[in-house]
């Protein structure tokens, strides 16, 4: 099973993804490191990768954290992969290092979160 | 920096859900034709404040019916920079809270002006846009109404119940182009989300 990255304070559970524009497949993917997050309505991307990917916006979301007030963000359609898994998905972009994986992914597959042993597993039963 | 403030009083007052959000940032100059165009709302007054302002709006939709309701505040700051748009029927006010409404999660997202980003994103905006003209009256309309539709060229090519297969067909139909995809429902998409932004 995957280890949680120590390199987060406290670890957390990481792992490794391929984003991808589907409508230009001549567009070279990009891995990312993305964080698991269960809290996350929908999947977000780093801004950066708009470009890279040559990604159009297609339509926009406002989000509501306890710290800031109300953002909107830009949505796009993209390709997300880890493991032999990948989702065609509505994700949005937002000012971040590292993909966020939210439960429009993670509610399709089985996910555990171990803890106690610092370490996690992606299954689709 | 409170003298570098300028308040709108507008005799009006809305429920947030009513505003189309769109944030810019205000050159000076862009200020100041942005007061003489609000001007031309009847009941607008501008007058001297020193209200913080950090959260925007898009005025024109709501302007008629703010005439002869409850005031409520906006300010604008003279050194917020760069965008404004105008045009006949709108006008939008960047980077402004009211004081008297609930407009306070509003937030400045750094959208850029559509007349001065890349190509595809004034195209984007031009289909946003019209979408958000459209999309009230599509509300009472059940074959639209809790469905996404695309918007391309200003008007509806395609719905559907599903974004993602909407997605598929419509850029599959006409291209990898600026489309805008948006559902038909009287509440605006607000998500929790504890920290989108960050690591």
């Amino acid at each position: 099973m995957p280890r949680y990255d120590a390199t987060y304070s406290p670890p957390a559970p990481i792992l490794k993804v391929k984003v991808s524009n589907p409508h230009k497949p001549e567009v070279r993917m990009v891995e990312k490191e993305a964080l698991i997050d269960s809290g996350a309505f929908m999947t977000a991307i780093p801004e950066d990768l708009v470009g890279q990917l040559r990604i159009l916006p297609a339509g926009e979301i406002s989000t509501k954290g306890y710290k800031e007030g109300e953002q909107t963000h830009r949505t796009y359609f993209v390709d997300v992969s880890f493991n032999s898994y990948s989702f065609y998905r509505e994700v949005m972009a937002v000012k971040r290092k590292n993909v966020l994986i939210g439960r429009d992914i993670l509610n399709q597959l089985k996910l555990i979160l171990n803890g106690k042993n610092l370490n996690f597993d992606i299954l689709d039963p | 920096m409170t003298n570098q403030m300028t308040e709108l009083v507008l005799r009006g007052a809305d429920t947030s859900s009513d505003l189309k959000r769109i944030t810019y940032k205000l050159s000076k100059e862009d200020k100041q034709r942005l007061l003489e165009e609000v001007k031309k709302f009847k009941g607008l007054e501008v007058t001297p404040t020193h209200f913080q302002v950090i959260q925007g709006f898009e005025l024109a939709p709501i302007a008629p019916r703010l005439i002869a309701k409850p005031t409520f505040h906006i300010t604008i700051p003279s050194d917020v920079a760069d965008f404004v748009m105008f045009d006949k029927e709108r006008v939008f006010i960047i980077e402004a809270r009211a004081r008297e409404v609930d407009w306070k999660t509003f937030q400045l997202v750094g959208i850029p002006s559509p007349r001065r980003g890349p190509p595809e994103l004034q195209a984007f905006e031009r289909e946003r846009q019209a979408f958000l003209r459209i999309k009230d009256s599509l509300l009472d309309n059940p074959q639209f109404r809790g469905k996404f539709v695309a918007i391309y060229r200003g008007g509806i090519v395609d719905h559907d119940e599903d974004n993602l297969e909407l997605a598929r067909r419509v850029y599959s139909e006409h291209g990898y182009v600026p489309i805008y995809i948006g559902k038909i429902e009287r509440e605006r998409r607000v998500i929790e989300m504890p920290s989108p932004e960050g690591a």
